[in-house]
């Protein structure tokens, strides 16, 4: 059977259920990509990312025949599920935060960016190791907001589909978990500024 | 708050979407690693993602669920003599090693209006070779039900209700399903 293009999540999704391999690799190649961000902000750990994307099409794989369109996108069923299997696989309660995978942590080679300036690529990258580390370092439920809506960009009201509770919990967490951050990233700018404090010259 | 903090705030809050945006560019075509795909296909493939389950088989738990709901979806329990349908003298079910395609003929038997395939082994269950001793349980289920053992249903067919039966093993483990099929069915 020939994939039409841009054939539907809910179309591929009926088409597996039915046994259609043409339609599994299609929706997995589709939406792989953003469950993998997802967990891999989530955990900090693209190990963990790899599982938790692999149970959540498994999960998918098994309960095919069960998706009610009627309910909710394929997107966010997927979200859910992903939810689900990164708080299973991290054994989060409620309020523990991570540290960074060591992988993540390394980085690649700052001066082999595209920047123009080699300084200003290193700056970025420090930034972006910074903020993924108070991202990480988040408590899980405000967390999840920022990695949903300010990383993966995705609209309130489908986060909040997605998470299970009110869009208005979805404001209220995000502006909390915003609120975090800035207060997270002022504490680690603030001893930077610090050592700046020049040290007396000898003649 | 004065001006100065909202200022502060203000000018806070534009660093850190920045600073976002900038960790969500760098990891925008991050994706799960090869292995995670070959290792779904190869599951699918196999069917194995119908017995993730752990414990009893996809298709006894669905036949339990629906006899809790339908009740009286459960009838005709019977003692199965492999050979006994061809209607040759019932032979000891001790004597029978296995149930092969003679004792259970392949293409169904005709009992009155009734069509029966020959048992389909199930998942975990063994097979339906070397056993002993089997009870037969008629019941009616879902043509969704054949999606779990690999079967591509239409989506449009899967309320419909078909008469299926079960080989239950004296271990009590479901070993085997047949579909019945009235005469007058396509």
């Amino acid at each position: 059977m020939t994939l039409q293009k841009e054939e539907s999540d809910e179309h591929l999704v009926s088409r597996l259920a039915g046994g259609d391999e043409t339609a599994f690799t299609a929706l997995y190649r589709r939406r792989q990509g953003a469950i993998y961000r997802f967990a891999l902000h989530m955990t900090g750990s693209p190990a963990l990312a790899d599982d938790v994307t692999q149970e959540v099409f498994m999960a998918m794989l098994r309960q095919a025949h069960q998706f009610d369109p009627s309910r909710g996108s394929v997107s966010a069923y997927l979200f859910g599920i992903a939810r689900h299997q990164v708080l299973k696989q991290l054994g989060l309660r409620r309020f523990e935060s991570l540290e960074i995978d060591d992988h993540l942590q390394s980085g690649h080679d700052a001066l082999h960016d595209s920047a123009d300036d080699p300084l200003d690529a290193v700056a970025r990258q420090e930034t972006i190791a910074t903020v993924r580390q108070a991202v990480l370092a988040l408590p899980a439920h405000y967390r999840e907001v920022v990695v949903l809506c300010d990383l993966q960009e995705i609209e309130y009201a489908v986060a909040a589909q997605m998470l299970g509770y009110p869009i208005g919990t979805v404001r209220s967490r995000l502006h909390r978990g915003r609120r975090l951050l800035v207060e997270k990233l002022r504490r680690v700018a603030a001893p930077a500024i610090a050592d700046l404090n020049p040290a007396r010259c000898v003649p | 708050m004065t001006s100065d903090d909202l200022d502060r705030v203000a000018a806070e809050e534009r660093a850190l979407a920045r600073s976002l945006r900038q960790l969500a560019e760098e990891t925008a075509n991050e994706q799960a690693s090869s292995h995670v795909e070959a290792a779904l296909l190869a599951a699918f493939r196999k069917g194995s993602w119908s017995r993730e389950r752990a414990g009893l088989p996809t298709w006894l738990l669905r036949a339990a669920a629906l006899l809790l709901v339908v009740g009286g979806g459960v009838w005709g329990l019977s003692r199965m003599d492999f050979g006994a349908r061809d209607g040759s003298a019932p032979t000891s079910a001790r004597s029978i090693a296995r149930p092969s395609e003679d004792a259970i003929p392949a293409t169904g038997d005709e009992n009155g209006d009734e069509i029966l395939t020959s048992f389909v082994p199930l998942p975990y269950g063994g097979g339906t070779a070397y056993l002993e001793s089997a009870h037969v349980v008629r019941m009616e289920l879902p043509r969704s039900a054949l999606v779990t053992l690999g079967v591509a249903v239409p989506e449009e067919q899967w309320t419909e209700r078909m008469q299926a039966e079960v080989l239950f093993g004296e271990d009590g483990l479901a070993r085997g399903v047949r579909l019945v099929k009235r005469g007058t069915e396509n």
